[in-house]
């Protein structure tokens, strides 16, 4: 497996043009990151990739303001989010072009960015519209 | 579990912290033995024992150790293993010798850097931080997450949004550790630093600055294990180990993280619980350790270091480290040596050195004053304790 080969992907999240894909078990219908082949709640061996809601809330984020690593490298700075999926698995992401790292805090609604995230070919999240409603 | 470790430390050497790509891991660890095996006033014929910590890539193979120096061996081990394990491999020494299968253990570690940046794709470790469940440092390129810095501001985020904890507040972590380090010759990190100088520190990326980060770093240690019987005839006064335990970091935990903190790669809200066990097995309190030893590539670790093992409640770290004093001739001395964050970053082996040295008194201008017992635990659980004989 070269190095980039296994980049293709990110850690947390498989992207299926723009749709993140988690796997699911049919068995006890837990989710899991796509990465994931067993279920660790009752051990089934078929798992499913099916494409999540793309809804969740911040749990954490950073933001860069340096570089590390080619061939990864972004315009900094860029900010990732820390997110968990409203189905369990908790995935990292890019806050998508245009949002401010000022207007984040903990617990807001996000949701996948399906044309930034198809696009850039990595999984983008905007903040919800659904902050502004409740706020 | 209800076993005991018994075990005296009689011997440490160190080559190093040194600027990264000085010098070959196997001669860093080479020298650091045969620095450790005078220590104790031994000679090197009396090391039937060999603990190797890393390995290849990071540092030599056991099997390339033993012949170099030509070792005659009864019993040995390699465990590739995250940094902090370095105290690890003083409870494997102790089991070795405990099952009769050697009398006295050479722990050690060359520990070399590839110049291949952590987390970067030319890294050896690339595959193994791909693997399922998260790699050593949480890293996520893909998205941006590159470098063990960026999961450890994530950490550090988390926390203080969960706190209510104002980052700046790292500062006295790093104005400690900066002060222990500025009496540590070896020390790679000189001088002290004000609020004012951390304050100007570049945020890298935010909310860690360039302060909060460890000096990368290489370097060769080793520590020999023997009886206790034995320990009493050496040069220098045994160090007794009266506790120990080695865990694997749980789901729960991001990778610089503790429980509680929830940023593995599935979400669960834990409440985190202090741990009792190193204290039950080691026969002490909070309240009898005299110096506090913790994994420190990030300074947000020391809070969560001290909140995993009970000094404070979760979420009252940062006021803890505001209140008492964390240099060595503090209220609550931590990391005397200036830790990887000051005197250098290789692994966790410097700390354990810097034990020794305290509990027999020879730690110098940073002497902590009747240092007794000595405690090392990290944020992901594992732990040494060790007592002045």
């Amino acid at each position: 497996m070269s190095h980039t080969d296994a980049a293709t992907t990110s850690r947390t999240s498989v992207l299926v043009d723009g749709q993140l894909m988690l796997r699911y078990c049919d068995s006890c219908h837990a989710s899991y990151a796509a990465w994931l082949s067993i279920c660790s709640s009752c051990m089934a061996a078929d798992l499913t990739l099916r494409a999540a809601s793309g809804h969740g809330r911040l749990n954490s984020w950073v933001v860069y303001q340096r570089q590390y690593a080619l061939p990864f490298d972004l315009p900094v700075p860029y900010t990732v989010l820390a997110i968990d999926l409203h189905e369990g698995p908790r995935v990292n992401a890019l806050l998508a072009p245009g949002q401010q790292m000022a207007s984040l805090r903990r617990d807001l609604q996000v949701e996948l960015d399906v044309d930034a995230a198809s696009a850039a070919g990595r999984t983008v999240f905007r903040l919800a519209e659904s902050n502004e409603m409740s706020a | 579990v209800s076993g005991t470790l018994t075990a005296s430390l009689v011997g440490v050497g160190a080559a190093g912290p040194f600027r990264p790509q000085e010098r070959e891991g196997l001669y860093l660890a080479a020298d650091a033995t045969l620095s450790a095996v005078a220590d104790a006033g031994l000679s090197m014929r009396d090391i039937d024992g060999l603990v190797v910590d890393h390995g290849g890539p990071l540092g030599p193979d056991y099997d390339q150790f033993a012949q170099f120096l030509d070792l005659r061996l009864t019993s040995c081990l390699q465990t590739w293993s995250h940094g902090r394990f370095s105290t690890v491999t003083v409870q494997l020494a102790a089991m070795m010798i405990a099952a009769g299968q050697a009398t006295t253990v050479a722990c050690i570690d060359g520990y070399h850097r590839t110049g291949l940046a952590f987390g970067g794709s030319g890294w050896h470790g690339w595959s193994e931080e791909m693997r399922i469940g998260g790699g050593p440092h949480g890293e996520d390129p893909m998205v941006g997450l590159t470098a063990p810095l960026g999961p450890a501001a994530m950490a550090a985020r988390r926390y203080c949004e969960l706190y209510g904890v104002n980052s700046d507040e790292l500062f006295h972590v790093v104005r400690a550790e900066r002060r222990n380090a500025s009496l540590n010759p070896a020390a790679r990190l000189q001088g002290e630093i004000t609020r004012e100088q951390y304050m100007s520190e570049p945020k890298v990326v935010d909310p860690l600055r360039r302060a909060d980060c460890a000096i990368p770093s290489e370097g060769g240690y080793c520590v020999i294990v023997t009886t206790s019987e034995r320990a009493a005839d050496l040069r220098a006064a045994p160090v007794m180990l009266l506790g120990g335990r080695g865990i694997p970091g749980g789901r729960e935990q991001f990778f610089w993280g503790r429980p509680g903190l929830g940023m593995g790669l599935q979400r669960t809200d834990l409440t985190p619980q202090p741990e009792t066990e190193i204290f039950r097995q080691s026969g002490i309190s909070t309240e009898d350790v005299d110096v506090f030893f913790t994994y420190d590539a990030f300074s947000p670790l020391i809070w969560f270091g001290l909140e995993r093992f009970g000094f404070c409640p979760p979420g009252e770290a940062a006021a803890f480290c505001a209140d008492r004093n964390l240099s060595f001739d503090g209220d609550f001395p931590v990391n005397t040596s200036g830790g990887m964050l000051c005197a250098g970053s290789a692994a966790g082996w410097g700390h354990v050195v810097e034990m020794v040295s305290q509990l027999r008194g020879e730690a110098g201008p940073r002497q902590v004053p009747a240092a007794r017992t000595a405690m090392w635990g990290s944020c992901f659980g594992d732990a040494l304790v060790l007592g002045a004989g």
